[in-house]
């Protein structure tokens, strides 16, 4: 049977590939081909080098020959393009890296690429991953493999596209606010969160550094703790890395108390959003789960101190793009300063200006207080709230958008509108701490997500909750079809 | 069958629609101060948009404002048990015919720029 690989879990594809019922080479050709055949429409890749991934293929092919593998050897994988690659440039979805190749590989890429792993190609997004539904690419809006007229989500709505859509077995992206969970949960996959330390961020271009995250997109939940596994550890290269435990943990959903936070189920959130999250909440109470409502007051709060935060942040990290040292410049100018002010003015998109502009203000002595000082003790005010709400209980579960995927164009001329998607999202970032959306039942042709977060560094634990879960339910096996 | 308490009606409070007494606003001589401290020349249509847009997040975000936050330290970093410092050693970097492959405009051994001294 050589058909659906794509709906296969990695340690099926090893199986095959161990025993030589297909081989890493035909495996690729398997997911080109679906990306030959649909990616136009969807717009998921930003750029590809078949060259390279076949090479890659035929090297996973020697270490199976050789016995010298493991379970991600000969697996097909896709990278969001903010994430810096040797062999491919690296756009960052922006205009203003033109031309840019990094001259390293992220530590993420090096980790997945020396378990044999095969690189196909990187992954549109929103510009400098500021956005939730990938229409600020200079390449280009993604469309929803559900419905092409809908946006996946952003900002990696590229790498969940190509999930979604069975062009890879997997990706990576990163996740600022709510940009791995919120595209997993309107492309119907898994998006996992890391806390905050766990994966290295070396390689991966800076937006607010105090809050993105590396993780990974799969079909299943138990390929999201293969790939975390490799992934996660302490990294010279990232000074906020963490020596992890990766000791197995075996959940058990009889004994768990799960908190439902009273202020995420309000009024705002779409009707069939919440009563298909609150069909898993039932799940999971049947299974023998102890379910307690919650409160956390101040999460009103955490949308506008993301706002400012991750934008102020921002206003630095992208001060770096000048024109001189790498990327796009514009040579048609006189001076230094009007080839920096040209350079940047043509090279980034109106949401990053905006941004960057925000965090300029929210900076600028006579408004440092009133914002980023303000924003700086409400986040840890958030973090201490949600930090304290783990003495009661053990996760907690909630929706991870307040609505299903939204019409392209429909969000795009409104930031607040826009904002607001990330709203069930972001104080996970907040925090550092693990989160993930798995699907739960559609709702009118659209997936729902539900998003469970847990305490610091449980991350294992989250990721066994989550397999426990997909081992008893479906909702993770529905599928886009094309034909 | 679980139940939420239904006691919470408010929608998510994006926008109050009501200023704040504490709000500051933008108008375009900061939105032309801002971008001048952030080399962005932005056209009138940006301008424009630049200018309800902040305005209305400002707005906004300015809730922030009501909240008690007097036992926190501003300066405290949210990120101190992550942050672990190394021992500062002598280390070799990337090589500089590396480094000015991606630069626009370079010999192969310097990046060109337009002259910046003797300017007014």
């Amino acid at each position: 049977m050589r058909d659906n690989f794509h709906l296969k879990k990695i340690t099926e594809l090893n199986k095959l590939l161990i025993n030589k019922q297909i081989s890493s080479v035909e495996l690729l050709q398997y997911f080109l081909k679906r990306i030959e055949k649909y990616d136009s429409k969807i717009n998921s890749f930003i750029s590809i080098d078949q060259d390279h991934a076949l090479t890659s293929a035929k090297n996973a092919d020697k270490r199976i020959h050789n016995n010298d593998c493991n379970l991600l050897t000969g697996i097909p994988y896709m990278v969001k393009d903010n994430i810096s690659t040797k062999h491919f440039a690296t756009t960052a979805g922006s205009k203003i890296l033109d031309g840019f190749k990094s001259n390293y590989d992220a530590t993420v890429v090096q980790k997945l690429n020396q378990e044999g792993a095969v690189l196909i190609g990187k992954g549109n997004l929103d510009e400098f991953a500021m956005g939730s539904s990938t229409e600020n690419s200079a390449f280009g809006p993604t469309k929803n493999p559900w419905n092409l007229n809908y946006v996946p989500g952003g900002s990696s709505g590229g790498p969940a596209a190509a999930v979604s859509a069975g062009f890879c077995v997997f990706s990576l992206g990163s996740d600022t606010g709510g940009s791995i969970r919120q595209p997993a949960s309107l492309c119907g996959i898994t998006g996992f969160k890391p806390s905050y330390g766990s994966v290295s961020r070396y390689g991966l271009i800076a937006f607010g550094s105090s809050l993105d995250q590396i993780g990974p997109f799969t079909r299943f939940s138990e390929d999201t703790e293969i790939i975390y596994d490799v992934i996660a550890g302490k990294d010279p290269f990232d000074s906020t890395t963490k020596e992890i435990n990766k000791n197995k943990f075996k959940a058990n959903l009889k004994n768990l108390t799960i908190g439902l936070p009273k202020e995420y189920f309000s009024d705002y959130l779409d009707d069939n959003v919440k009563s298909n999250v609150m069909e898993l909440v039932e799940f999971l109470s049947k299974e023998g789960a102890n379910v307690n409502e919650v409160s956390l007051p101040h999460t009103d709060y955490a949308l506008a101190v993301y706002y400012i935060l991750a934008p102020s942040e921002a206003s630095s990290n992208l001060s770096r793009y000048d024109g001189v040292k790498y990327g796009f410049s514009d040579n048609n100018v006189d001076s230094m300063w009007d080839r920096i002010e040209s350079s940047r003015s043509k090279g980034f998109g109106l949401e990053v200006k905006r941004r960057i502009m925000l965090g300029t203000y929210s900076l600028s002595s006579g408004y440092y207080d009133e914002y980023y000082g303000k924003a700086e003790m409400t986040r840890q005010l958030i973090k201490n709230e949600l930090n304290s709400v783990f003495d009661k209980v053990d996760i907690l579960v909630t929706p991870t958008s307040p609505t299903t995927a939204f019409k392209i164009g429909e969000k795009i001329s409104d930031p607040m509108a826009m904002y607001s998607n990330d709203i069930m999202t972001i104080p996970a970032n907040i925090a550092g701490i693990p989160g993930i959306s798995i699907p739960v039942k559609n709702s009118n042709g659209l997936p729902v997500g539900a998003q469970l977060v847990g305490p610091y560094l449980k991350d294992n634990n989250l990721l066994n909750i989550t397999n426990e879960i997909q081992k008893l339910t479906d909702w993770h096996l529905n599928a886009v079809e094309f034909d | 069958m679980i139940f939420l308490t239904k006691d919470l009606k408010k929608p998510w409070n994006l926008q109050t629609g009501k200023k704040n007494k504490y709000m500051s606003s933008v108008d375009k001589n900061l939105i032309n101060q801002l971008s001048g401290l952030v080399k962005l020349n932005l056209t009138k249509n940006e301008i424009d948009t630049l200018l309800s847009d902040l305005n209305d997040i400002l707005n906004s975000f300015s809730k922030l404002s009501s909240i008690n936050t007097n036992e926190f330290d501003e300066f405290d970093n949210t990120l101190k048990d992550n942050n672990q410092t190394r021992e500062d050693k002598y280390n070799t970097s990337w090589d500089k015919q590396i480094i000015l492959e991606n630069a626009p405009n370079h010999n192969g051994d310097e990046l060109f720029i337009e002259q910046v001294l003797g300017e007014e």
